[in-house]
């Protein structure tokens, strides 16, 4: 776990960096250094002891859970996804997407998705479908994949999926469209559980000015 | 492949030894509270254990049909506390109050995939059954407090994050929100997931000051003051929020004040739980250390019914701790091997035997190997000296020791091996830092 005083931050690699940072900016911790071509891994926070911890997005939760880092930021596809044992207290609105089922156009004119009972399904997220489709009462055939979901309707893998779309674009290049959405996504703060109670001096500031900063 | 099941574990040596001492100090400090030891079977039957289970903890119980008795199904324990509330209502029924009770268990709960969660849970815990009032739950908090110290931490790296259910079940009782809806937000309120929580208010209806209030609940924690900004809008709200008032005045009268963090809007822990919850976490540990609550209705569940309250130390999550980086299997064995020569086993075992009465752990030899071979394997297996006995030597007093690592040699009397050896600082580094 992260020493006493000092506050490690968990920040994901990618599209939500830049926002990210910018809001922690705005919440008194400037980690702009990690936005550099800088290929290290832990970056001082500017004018403050915090460091922060650049790492892919799957990751967070897991270094955030074991008190690798005290808080973090994450997808809240991610969260739902692994299920794990964290605070999650603040929506930073960040990375703003939907997860939704597509199929293909033509498919879609003839399809109607509320008399589905037996459906094949493409995804990342199995965790997440078979649990909505469960909820609906369809029975899910899925199969895992982890990137490119819009090839398998076009292969014949099989003709639905489950992704993120945030413009839609490249679901429309690829000739499918969205039929069903499962849930909004957006990056969220996240807490060990441990640090909320022993750093709530440090932590419970912070998410107020995030809070505010968003 | 010969495996064991996820979520299970070997101890090897030192972190067996450690799990050991750890356990052991904790029921000598338990005993000197006051507390009696009772150990409990680890197979129940289901429809009894169920009682007491709340719809999380069905999921994680194990069972499995009595092979004796016409498949009645039954369950291994997946909890302690419940066990001591069973035998306190039924066995110890007409003892009078309060009756405090300890013990060190293993309770087995499927695994949930994840780092660190385990099907077999190691806790070491205490229960005051028969005391309500803040100076019962200040002698528990107290107690756990001074179990993380005797266990070797510090109390200034040690917190108490204080709740009591009884607000959040105040605030959930004037909601009264369809079972759907009591999930929800409970789900919510467990991830302090304040936009879940609205969403799940909103989804399900609730209106009014209860729900203003419920907004507030994930943010309520923090030092003690944290208290005074939760909002009261019920009897029931304002009795929990007074009997935790009075449950922190009695820690304060214990010199615990610093040690105190409060979190009202914590839902976390066993459905039994009806008034003040506590968990226990030290500096540096990114897990609980401890955890614990009252129940003043689970005794009655079983026929007498009596307030209680109690606490378990989590040994798994702290044996963590202690084998952060190095020597998780650090072998222990024997601190002297002896070597006898060919036929004097007896006079090997007499000897190691007059050193394990000074203290020194030491074992003789059982097969025939050249000294040489001795010496390598005390090397590997960590032996801090091999005793060489002369052939002809029954009960010699002076011996040839050698150490394992340098080679060296010298002539060595039982006394000075028992000088050395005995309460190794080097095994109590490893075991009691």
């Amino acid at each position: 776990m992260t020493s006493h005083d000092s506050l490690v931050v968990a920040l994901p690699k990618g599209r939500v960096l830049p926002p990210t940072v910018a809001v922690f900016k705005v919440a008194g911790y400037d980690f702009s250094e990690t936005l550099g071509d800088s290929r290290k891994l832990i970056f001082d926070a500017i004018g403050s002891s915090a460091k922060a911890l650049v790492i892919r997005a799957q990751d967070v939760a897991v270094y955030v859970e074991n008190g690798a880092a005290d808080v973090g930021v994450v997808g809240s596809d991610v969260l739902l996804e692994q299920g794990r044992d964290l605070y999650e207290p603040l929506d930073l609105g960040l990375g703003r997407c939907s997860m939704v089922v597509a199929e293909p156009k033509e498919l879609s004119q003839r399809d109607n998705p509320n008399e589905w009972t037996h459906i094949k399904i493409a995804t990342k997220y199995p965790k997440i479908t078979q649990a909505h489709f469960a909820g609906r009462g369809v029975q899910l055939e899925l199969i895992k994949l982890y990137g490119s979901m819009e090839l398998a309707p076009l292969v014949g893998l099989c003709q639905r999926i489950v992704d993120l779309v945030s413009t839609g674009e490249t679901l429309r290049q690829n000739g499918l469209v969205e039929v069903e959405t499962i849930m909004e996504v957006s990056a969220r703060l996240v807490v060990n559980r441990a640090s909320l109670k022993t750093k709530s001096k440090v932590i419970g500031p912070l998410i107020e000015r995030l809070a505010e900063a968003v | 492949m010969i495996n064991t099941p996820g979520g299970t574990r070997v101890l090897l040596f030192a972190e067996a030894e450690l799990k050991e001492w750890m356990e052991r100090e904790l029921l000598h400090l338990f005993s000197l509270w006051g507390y009696s030891r009772i150990t409990a079977p680890a197979v129940e039957y289901l429809d009894i254990a169920g009682k007491s289970l709340d719809d999380e903890g069905k999921k994680r119980i194990i069972t499995f049909g009595d092979p004796s008795g016409g498949g009645r199904p039954m369950a291994l324990r997946s909890d302690v506390t419940p066990q001591i509330a069973r035998i306190a209502s039924t066995m110890l029924k007409n003892r009078p109050a309060p009756l405090r009770l300890s013990y060190a268990e293993t309770a087995y709960r499927t695994a949930a995939p994840g780092l660190g969660r385990r099907m077999e849970v190691y806790q070491a815990g205490v229960e005051m059954v028969g005391a309500a009032g803040p100076s019962a739950d200040a002698e528990i908090m107290a107690l756990g407090v001074e179990s993380l110290i005797k266990l070797g931490f510090e109390k200034k790296d040690i917190s108490l994050a204080i709740s009591h259910i009884g607000y959040i079940e105040g605030l959930m009782n004037q909601l009264s929100l369809s079972t759907a809806g009591n999930t929800a937000v409970r789900g919510a309120l467990l991830r302090k997931d304040t936009k879940g929580l609205d969403q799940a208010l909103q989804t399900f209806g609730a209106n009014g000051s209860a729900s203003e209030a419920m907004k507030k609940a994930p943010s309520l924690f923090g030092g003690v003051g944290v208290i005074d900004k939760a909002p009261i809008i019920n009897e029931a709200t304002e009795s929990a929020v007074k009997s935790l008032k009075s449950t922190l005045k009695s820690l304060g009268g214990l010199g615990l004040t610093d040690a105190i963090t409060i979190d009202l809007g914590e839902v976390r822990g066993f459905g039994y739980y009806t008034g003040v919850t506590f968990e226990g976490f030290v500096n540096g540990v990114s897990r609980r250390a401890l955890s614990g609550g009252r129940y003043d209705k689970l005794l009655e569940v079983y026929g007498r019914e009596r307030p209680a309250i109690g606490f378990a130390v989590d040994v798994d999550h702290l044996l963590e701790r202690f084998f952060k980086s190095e020597n998780k299997d650090e072998y222990i064995s024997a601190d002297a091997l002896v070597v006898s020569g060919e036929g004097g086993f007896s006079a090997a075992m007499a000897f190691a035997e007059r050193l394990r009465e000074g203290g020194v752990r030491a074992a003789p030899n059982v097969v025939e190997r050249a000294l040489a071979e001795y010496v390598e394997y005390a090397k590997k297996m960590k032996i801090k000296a091999v005793l060489h006995l002369k052939e002809d030597d029954t009960a010699g007093d002076i011996v040839k020791a050698i150490n394992p690592i340098t080679g060296e040699e010298k002539n060595v009397s039982v006394e000075d091996v028992i000088e050395e050896l005995s309460n190794c600082e080097e095994r109590r580094d490893l075991i009691c830092r």
